[in-house]
């Protein structure tokens, strides 16, 4: 069974465009940092910062694809686990996912099928990454406009079955699931009622927009009602231990950025 | 077994991704749809990578590399796709080529990270190389 993971409170997706404002939020308790924009070698002094102000750290990785059918990358893994190791990090996580399979990168983080078969060998593979990682993994539900045919169960139980089996946390992105609710058409409230939400770690959420009929999860947009109804419908479930807001692009003022961390941290 | 089962679905399933094919029990316009995005990610990494290159070719930027791009899988991370593409132009004025260079040199560094890490005994292997062509240069 993986370690726990200690509660983190609010957070954001540290970014150097964002730096300055994240500095000046005083009510973070962590930041999470993406892996495959690090140097070890060089944190930012921002960060450095942050850290001495006992701000905690996550750090987000998306290259592992833990549910591919090629052996994990021993040398990307180690690299995480040394990052980890630097950067003082609470929890490493990436996603439910696989980009690459027979050598082919695709680039994007894919959809599995849900049967056990793809169950099989993403527990294998998180389980080979958690003996090398010197913290707890978390665990990323992704958004994908389409399914990966073929599935023998439906997602919550695809990761109460992982989760179980493998002892790693859940990293639950309400706005994955808000992405996927309305492209894939199903109920995320219900989804929200048996998903293994005991096993939170901490919750991403960001904005996105609808474009042709098809949600996008941009990061690059304000946060939306949906994510944030989700987030509350999450709260009266269950434990809440860490929630962040996730921006990538198209970076808005400080009044609007601080106005939806307070959005989420449940202040307005 | 069951990694060779998976992994021939999930092969298939990139490559229709990557070449816009289709893909049996997907819906053909959900199919374009994430290979689209797909593509634009692709871009905006670079993008987010080369903001003087980005400058200098404008609208161009983006044709030129969809179409270097081509439909295939990606090599290597964006970096490397990004300095694959880069090393097809020419004219490019001084900032962009400062630009690139700094790029080429966090690439090498990385490799050189890459290369520390390599196990002991290929270490000693290299320096035992080193030793010989020093002492070769002597005589």
């Amino acid at each position: 069974v993986g370690a726990e993971v200690s509660a983190l409170g609010l957070g954001i997706g540290w970014r150097p465009q964002l730096a300055g404002a994240i500095a000046e939020r005083e009510d973070l308790g962590f930041v999470e940092l993406f892996a495959g924009a690090l140097d070890p070698y060089a944190l930012p002094r921002e960060v450095l910062a942050l850290k001495r102000r006992g701000v905690k750290i996550a750090l987000h990785a998306i290259r592992l694809s833990l549910g591919g059918p090629d052996p994990l990358d021993a040398r990307r893994l180690e690299e995480l686990a040394r990052l980890a190791d630097l950067t003082g990090a609470s929890v490493v996580s990436d996603h439910v996912c696989f980009h690459q399979a027979g050598g082919q990168n695709s680039g994007q983080l894919l959809p599995l099928p849900f049967d056990e078969v793809a169950l099989e060998v993403l527990c294998e593979n998180v389980s080979a990454a958690m003996k090398v990682l010197p913290v707890p993994l978390a665990l990323e539900n992704i958004a994908s406009f389409v399914r990966f045919p073929g599935g023998t169960m439906d997602e919550p139980l695809f990761l109460s079955k992982l989760l179980e089996q493998t002892g790693a946390s859940l990293l639950l992105d309400v706005a994955n699931l808000h992405a996927n609710s309305v492209n894939l058409g199903y109920d995320p409230v219900e989804w929200l009622d048996h998903a293994p939400l005991h096993r939170i770690s901490y919750v991403h959420i960001a904005g996105g927009l609808v474009r042709e009929g098809l949600y996008h999860d941009t990061h690059a947009h304000p946060l939306g009602a949906g994510p944030l109804a989700l987030l509350t419908e999450l709260r009266r479930r269950a434990y809440v231990p860490g929630v962040m807001l996730e921006r990538d692009d198209a970076f808005p003022p400080k009044a609007e950025l601080f106005a939806e961390l307070d959005a989420i941290a449940g202040r307005s | 077994v069951s990694r060779a089962a998976l992994a021939k679905r999930q092969v298939a399933f990139v490559q229709a991704l990557t070449t816009g094919a289709a893909f049996d029990g997907v819906p053909r316009d959900r199919m374009n749809a994430l290979s689209a995005a797909l593509l634009s990610r692709r871009f905006r990494e670079a993008r987010r990578l080369a903001p003087a290159l980005d400058a200098w070719l404008g609208p161009r930027f983006e044709v030129l590399f969809r179409k270097w791009m081509g439909y295939g899988p990606q090599t290597g991370g964006a970096l490397t796709e990004l300095l694959g593409f880069a090393a097809g132009l020419s004219g490019m004025p001084e900032e962009v080529n400062a630009e690139l260079e700094l790029l080429r040199l966090e690439a090498r560094r990385r490799a050189e990270r890459t290369w520390i890490r390599r196990p002991f005994s290929a270490l000693l292997a290299s320096l035992r190389l080193m030793k010989k062509r020093l002492a070769d240069l002597k005589t």
